[in-house]
């Protein structure tokens, strides 16, 4: 102890009165009993904290999670190509359908997720009609599998097919790389399970049109840099989960002059100007969770780390991995998202909580950054600003540091919150808090709203349980 | 009968948390106020659903209730539950009446985000409940923080493990069941404000520590520091290895010339072990040992002791300063040597808030008085109790001890059920002589005298004066620097003519004299 007496307090008021005759700088810890009052959830937790240390009596997994933490810090994601799927997927074959999520068979889909598969299966050309794919999925013919498997994170339901062009986004730092398809856009979209032809048709022409100029484009241009759009339009009021104007936006003005060459002719040209642009203000958000995957992945499979690697759901279960438990999914039921509604909908059309989008809350932006983004406010039932930056505040408690690279400027610049410690969400009982669109339970039906959703406590105790059972086997 | 028609009424708020300092104190200002018979509000644990149908309080609705649920049971004729819920309810809503700045609003929620708040933090205070508390000091000590450590209910295998994770770390945890502890001169727990000087005292027990540092302090001498280690540091299964890093830290302090160590049930193994390394500190040692037998293992290494903590403190005045006035160490009372002492046939009722006088009272009454000798401490010679069912002979509680408190506040914070017991005691017929202590110290409950006094006017009134014959004896732990002062609260014992006597030792010889009848 040095020559001066700073005091954190957990417990009793009374205890503070001679801190603060004497002057004492203390801080006062606003307390609740650890993992919610459950006795086994804390035995595992003191057990997690004063075991397993090194030569050095260092905590094995302080460390391992530090280690975690700086690969997340020092990803450099830049998007390279975008090409079709099976050109990127080894073994990619024709009858397999590629879903969001934790690992789910076709019988036990929610609604909008059947409706986005069959939409896949129409849109390879292997139905003729709703009825013919949903007859070939039942019999097995075509196989549905995760992203996960496969390298992909795509949004909502997340039908990704062989056909479908996928951005090719590559961490400089480690050389892994992460796949996503391009965003559709708003109103009916694949990923809320509509398929209608309209949708099929923007989807052919992003395969067509769109895509084979955007790599042109990214291949002209040595690939475009994506924290450096992050970072920016943290500042400018994304957080890059439900809002990515800003995000869209800065990603446009990077390619739009070497796009000008790329393109076939002007009116290719103009319409995907007008869809970069006008049409998908969410167009980033598929960057922005293939550059979080590039980055949480290198903090994958780290003994001893119980850093949060990865974050999904099929619409049924959230899944949850851990950075020591490698590519073991933990499960529970998802849950409903709290929030807005469009109007003639309300919760009861709800379906519960969908797809891989929550690898940016994993990164530490989306729901984790709340405090950056006051439009946001209202639409995630924070009742005031204030309010929003102690959402935060919050994530910070659950998380082992900061990514200075993406600063808030309305937390005082501090950075978003970085690498999500499982223990220390048991122990305080604060889920991670994830932005999250909301899609009808029926497929064919469509977005209905968007809201504030966490993952469900149990899967993070399962998780503690398991890594526990693990290092102490 | 009216009694027929009433059913205990409860109310369950999920998820909601408050203290149990914070609840009691709202339980009984609800009760207060709306008139209602009893109200008891607590966290629904095991220990208190226990506590609640013991009290014939329990409900289906707190049965199904958890851990992290706020119950509330309310006891009261019909007509008064509506306004004793709405008193409840109102209580809890009510916001603290400091002002919140936005950044105020935004406390940390747990260790770490404190540690990341406040730069430098170098202790952790923990005094939530044991179940709990052991995984905040794990927290604490794995972030490289010093911890002092209230709580109690900590297992011995748990506590174990803190303490060699500290010592690994060479940190220093005080605890489980530090009550006291001076750090940097400031007074932590139930420590008094103490003059600071050259001693340095480690001590098992919190009241041992505060009545050594008082009667220093009335010498005119002072601290170093004072390092509180926990009850059960000294067992053979813990090896003192808090009294080590105590010893160490006191060793290499430039500021301590001399040491004190004051310990409960010390294993002999460790004995052993703290006898050769008192030699080796380099400053002069004298130790103090509750519940051990003799002190050969002491004696064969040539380290001083001594048998009270009043002479702990003569002995090591004498070794400081040649010539020294001693004269308030033992307050002369005006019948201190004997004359006149006032007879009084009937047992002694020792009621304490602190572990360490309780034992030092008994094992002196034990070879002053005859009869038989009960108490919650396991003092030599004593029969043991749990100091909670009636016993015929001399009776020493100590009301802070876990077995009593149930999980419930120390009587040092919330001093009810102490002064419950003191005018229980002296409504007793068979009871001569109530023996109590007045311990001040920051963070204790203030002006116990004050309450002392309301209590035996409380007694006098249900035995319509008969208890005023019964002497109530006491000692004032503390100095004239806490708040309230230990003279102010002299004065207001000896007016309403409490025998106020100068330390533990003298008030329990002075017991022992009146119910013997006479002087030793």
């Amino acid at each position: 102890m040095g020559n001066e007496l700073r005091v954190v307090n957990i417990g009793l008021d009374d205890f503070l009165a001679s801190c603060r005759e004497d002057g004492v700088p203390f801080a006062d810890v606003e307390w609740k009993p650890p993992a919610q009052g459950d006795s086994e959830l804390i035995d595992i937790l003191f057990s997690l904290t004063v075991g397993f240390r090194d030569a050095a009596g260092e905590s094995r997994i302080d460390v391992a999670n530090q280690t975690g933490l700086r690969r997340i810090l020092a990803a450099q994601p830049v998007v390279k190509r975008i090409l079709p799927a099976h050109e990127l997927i080894p073994d990619f074959d024709e009858n397999v359908i590629l879903h969001a999520g934790p690992p789910i068979g076709w019988e036990d889909m929610c609604g909008p997720m059947q409706g986005a598969v069959v939409g896949a299966v129409l849109y390879e050309g292997l139905a003729e009609d709703t009825a013919e794919a949903e007859r070939l999925l039942h019999r097995g013919s075509i196989v549905c599998q995760t992203n996960y498997s496969r390298g992909v994170v795509a949004p909502m339901a997340g039908a990704v097919s062989r056909s479908m062009p996928l951005f090719l986004v590559e961490n400089e730092t480690a050389g892994n790389i992460a796949l996503s398809p391009v965003n559709e856009g708003i109103g009916h979209a694949l990923r809320f399970g509509v398929h209608n032809r309209p949708v099929l048709d923007r989807l052919k022409w992003i395969e067509a049109v769109l895509a084979p100029a955007l790599d042109r484009a990214l291949v002209a241009l040595g690939g475009v840099a994506l924290k450096p759009i992050m970072s920016q339009a943290l500042i400018m009021g994304d957080e890059m989960h439900q809002r990515n104007v800003a995000a869209s936006l800065a990603f446009h003005r990077s390619v739009a002059l070497a796009l000008c060459d790329a393109a076939n002719n002007t009116e290719d040209l103009k319409r995907i100007v007008s869809f970069l642009t006008s049409e998908n203000e969410q167009f980033f958000l598929n960057l922005a969770m293939a550059a979080a995957k590039t980055a949480m992945d290198t903090a994958r499979d780290i003994p001893y780390s119980t850093l949060i690697t990865a974050m999904n759901r099929n619409g049924v279960d959230f899944g949850l991995h851990l950075s020591a438990t490698g590519d073991r999914w933990f499960t529970a039921p998802s849950l409903l998202p709290k929030g807005l509604y469009f109007p003639g909908y309300g919760e009861a059309d709800a379906n519960p909580d969908m797809g891989d989008s929550a690898i940016v809350e994993c990164y530490g932006i989306g729901g984790m950054a709340l405090g950056a983004v006051p439009s946001v406010t209202n639409l995630v039932g924070a009742g005031n600003l204030m309010e929003s930056l102690e959402y935060t505040f919050d994530m910070n408690h659950i998380c082992i540091g900061r990514n200075p690279d993406l600063a808030i400027p309305n937390c005082d610049f501090a950075g978003t919150p970085a690498g999500i410690d499982v223990r220390r969400v048991v122990a305080t009982g604060i889920l991670p808090l994830i932005v999250s669109g909301v899609a009808h339970h029926l497929p064919d039906v469509g977005q209905v709203g968007a809201g504030l959703v966490t993952p469900p406590m149990e899967v993070m105790n399962k998780a503690l349980r398991a890594f526990h059972k693990m290092v102490t086997a | 009968m009216q009694e027929a028609f009433r059913s205990v009424h409860s109310i369950v708020l999920p998820g909601v948390y408050r203290d149990s300092v914070f609840l009691m104190k709202l339980s009984s200002r609800a009760r207060e106020e709306s008139g209602a018979d009893r109200v008891t509000a607590l966290m629904a644990t095991a220990r208190n659903k226990d506590l609640l149908v013991q009290s014939g309080l329990m409900t289906p609705d707190i049965e199904a209730a958890g851990s992290d649920d706020l119950v509330v049971a309310i006891d009261a004729g019909p007509e008064l539950i509506g306004i004793a819920e709405k008193t409840v309810l109102d209580l809890l809503a009510k916001p603290s009446p400091a002002v919140r700045s936005p950044l105020e609003r935004l406390a940390p929620k747990s260790l770490p985000m404190a540690c990341e708040r406040l730069e430098g933090i170098n202790l952790a205070m923990i005094s939530v409940a044991g179940e709990y508390a052991k995984y905040e000091a794990a927290q604490a000590l794995s972030a490289g923080l010093d911890v002092f450590l209230y709580s109690d209910s900590i297992s011995l295998d748990d506590e174990l493990v803190l303490k060699r994770l500290a010592a690994s770390k060479s940190l220093f945890l005080m605890g489980p069941d530090c009550g006291a502890a001076v750090l940097h001169h400031t007074p932590l727990g139930f420590a008094n404000r103490m003059r600071q000087g050259t001693v340095g005292i480690v001590s098992t027990t919190a009241t041992g520590l505060q009545e050594v540092g008082c009667l220093l302090d009335r010498c005119g001498l002072g601290i170093s520091a004072a390092y509180g280690v926990g009850g059960r540091d000294l067992l053979d299964d813990i090896g003192g290895i808090s009294t080590q890093t105590a010893l160490e830290r006191l060793a290499s302090d430039p500021n301590t010339r001399f040491i004190i160590v004051i310990g409960t049930c010390p294993g002999r193994e460790t004995r052993r072990k703290l006898a050769e390394l008192y030699p080796r500190l380099g400053k002069p040692v004298l130790v103090r040992y509750f519940g051990a037998e003799d002190y050969a293992i002491e004696d064969a290494a040539d380290i001083p002791h001594a048998d009270t903590l009043r002479d702990v403190v003569v002995t090591t005045a004498g070794r400081i300063a040649s010539v020294l006035d001693i004269s308030d160490v033992d307050l002369p009372t005006p019948d201190s040597t004997g004359e006149g002492v006032p007879s009084a046939s009937g047992w002694i009722s020792g009621l304490f808030s602190g572990g360490a006088l309780c034992w030092e009272a008994a094992e002196i009454c034990r070879s002053l008085v005859p009869g038989p000798i009960y108490a919650n401490v396991p003092a030599r010679g004593v029969e043991v109790t749990d100091g909670c069912k009636l016993v015929d002979g001399h009776v020493f509680i100590d009301l802070g001890a876990d077995g009593i408190t149930m999980g419930g506040p120390h009587p040092l914070l919330y001093p009810e059920r102490k002064l419950e017991r003191i005018v229980r005691e002296l409504c007793a017929p068979e009871v001569a002589v109530i023996l109590t202590d007045v311990i001040l110290g920051c963070a204790v409950a203030p002006d116990f005298a004050s309450q002392l006094i309301q209590a035996i006017d409380r007694a006098a009134a249900i035995t319509r004066g008969r208890s005023r014959e019964k002497h109530v004896v006491v000692s004032v732990c503390g100095t004239e620097t806490d708040l309230p002062s230990r003279s102010s609260q002299i004065d207001i014992l000896r007016r309403s003519g409490v025998t106020v006597l100068g330390n533990n030792a003298e008030a329990a010889r002075y017991a022992a004299m009146v119910s013997r009848g006479g002087p030793i």
